[in-house]
């Protein structure tokens, strides 16, 4: 006999009766379909809140003005929905219990909610006294049915922290403890601002006085500002020598003489330079004649024009321009 | 873009020098308010044209000061004034000096056997050390001050761990307190 053959449709079977091969077939098919119904349907058979824990903190030694948190833990049913208006609301819950916070976290996925209920006590016992915080009901929803999950109430013990007897001071009254005066205010994060706008400050001054040539260790950055200082104690009559200055203070800059052919190769050295070209261009033209072809009809407009070209030179030099 | 440049490093400049200004005045500012808490903590006053400018904790040491010289009517003023403080640790030092204002107030009272003018005061002194121990449950002094408030002033209670507590939901009832002022052992 073929082992995987269903034994009502084997050779062996074909000996019995075909009324009986019948319903050994149905019942074996029934059976299959319950199976299927139970995978199937398995969710609907677990229970509506399969996990529930009540976690709390010790239940003594408590003082007046204390708090409790307390935290509740439950797994249900994913189709499961707690009813918010069954969790307590934060406000007064009596006299002398305060529910300073709830916070709730579902999770709809897994069925998973946690709620957290943080109490504040405002008794103030004789002695050591027990006292509790009232238990509620959470409900849940399903499809327009309830199931309700009791949360228990909690007791716990509470402490004086005076005697009975209320102590007197040296005056004769109660004794109370003194108000509270404010400590002194720290400076520490004003110091921190003053000290970053003071390098701030320092940072930026210090290089605008590198590009204004106040730092005589660094001569190149005051080439022209020298040349100025010069030509203004220089008159008409000195032209050879307001003329040479300039040349000079060129010459520096390019460390090397710099005659008028080799204006273009300085500009490619020094670009910032190609701003004041009208003006060196003149310069150049008007040395050769006055240095090498004797022009003598010169005066203020042309010492004008040679301390107007050290200005600007000036300017390029310390980035204005 | 050179020109930029230089006047981009001008601007920094000149911001860095303005940062440095206000910097130097917040500096001088706290040094002479730390001088004017030193002063009320010594027992002198500060001139009152003083506070419209000054921080909160002026106004809170200068409230201590007042409480002190039994000037209770500007105490509670001035402390009403930081009740909405953002700084929680100073607004619970202020709720708690408020109730400490109250206990006192009321402490004379009962010293004169003015017992009905001192029970709203007791009161007062209650809800201000909660709200003190609301925002900082650590709060040890405002602890031993409710506690002696209550004790001056205690509230029925029928709580037990057996019996149901009748005002579970008239938390509100205050008033149905009876007036005691236990001298010593009951």
């Amino acid at each position: 006999m073929n082992s995987r053959m269903p034994f009502f449709f084997s050779p062996a079977a074909a000996r019995i009766p075909k009324v009986l091969r019948w319903a050994a077939a149905g019942r074996t098919y029934a059976g299959l379909l319950l199976l299927l119904l139970l995978g199937g349907c398995s969710q609907a058979f677990l229970p509506p809140i399969s996990r529930f824990e009540f976690q709390t903190p010790r239940p003594y030694g408590y003082l007046i003005g204390d708090e409790i948190r307390h935290r509740i833990v439950i797994e249900t049913r994913q189709d499961m929905r707690l009813e918010l208006n069954s969790v307590p609301g934060q406000g007064a819950v009596n006299r002398w219990l305060q529910l300073n916070r709830v916070t709730v976290e579902s999770d709809r996925d897994s069925g998973n909610t946690a709620i957290d209920l943080e109490y504040q006590v405002f008794y103030a016992p004789n002695e050591v006294k027990m006292l509790s915080i009232p238990g509620f009901s959470l409900r849940f929803s399903q499809a327009g049915k309830s199931v309700e999950q009791p949360v228990p109430a909690w007791h716990f013990t509470l402490s004086p922290l005076q005697e009975l007897a209320i102590r007197k001071d040296e005056n004769g009254r109660a004794y109370m403890r003194p108000d509270v005066l404010p400590s002194a205010l720290t400076a520490d994060r004003q110091w921190l601002g003053f000290y970053a706008a003071l390098s701030l400050s320092f940072a930026s001054g210090g290089y605008l006085a590198y590009l204004y040539g106040y730092f005589p260790a660094w001569p190149r950055r005051r080439i022209f500002k020298r040349a100025a200082a010069e030509l203004s104690a220089l008159t008409v009559a000195d032209m050879e020598r307001s003329l040479a200055v300039m040349h000079r203070a060129l010459n520096t800059l390019y460390r090397q003489p710099l005659y008028q052919h080799r204006l273009p190769a300085f500009y490619r050295a020094h670009p910032e330079y190609a701003l004041a070209a009208a003006q060196l261009d003149w310069f150049f033209d008007f040395s050769n004649q006055v240095l090498f072809a004797g022009k003598q009809d010169y005066g203020d407009q042309e010492r004008g024009k040679l301390a107007e070209l050290c200005g600007l030179c000036r300017e390029i030099e310390r980035g204005s321009r | 873009m050179r020109a930029l440049k230089h006047r981009l490093i001008w601007g920094v400049l000149l911001a860095g020098l303005l940062l440095t200004s206000l910097q130097s005045y917040g500096l001088y500012r706290i040094q002479r308010e730390n001088r004017w808490l030193a002063e009320l903590a010594d027992g002198q006053d500060i001139a009152v044209s003083n506070l419209p400018g000054a921080s909160p904790q002026v106004r809170l040491a200068r409230a201590v000061y007042l409480r002190q010289k039994q000037r209770y009517g500007e105490a509670l003023d001035t402390l009403s004034l930081l009740m909405e403080l953002p700084d929680s640790r100073l607004q619970g030092q202020s709720r708690y000096n408020l109730g400490n204002a109250y206990l006192a107030q009321a402490m004379a009272e009962i010293e004169a056997e003015r017992i009905e003018q001192a029970m709203p005061l007791l009161n007062l002194a209650k809800q201000a050390y909660r709200q003190a121990l609301a925002l900082d449950s650590r709060f040890w002094d405002a602890k031993y001050n409710l506690e002696l408030a209550m004790k001056l002033l205690p509230e029925f209670d029928r709580i037990s761990p057996t019996e149901p507590d009748d005002d579970a939901a008239q938390p509100a009832q205050l008033w149905t307190t009876v007036p005691g002022f236990p001298r010593g052992l009951p």
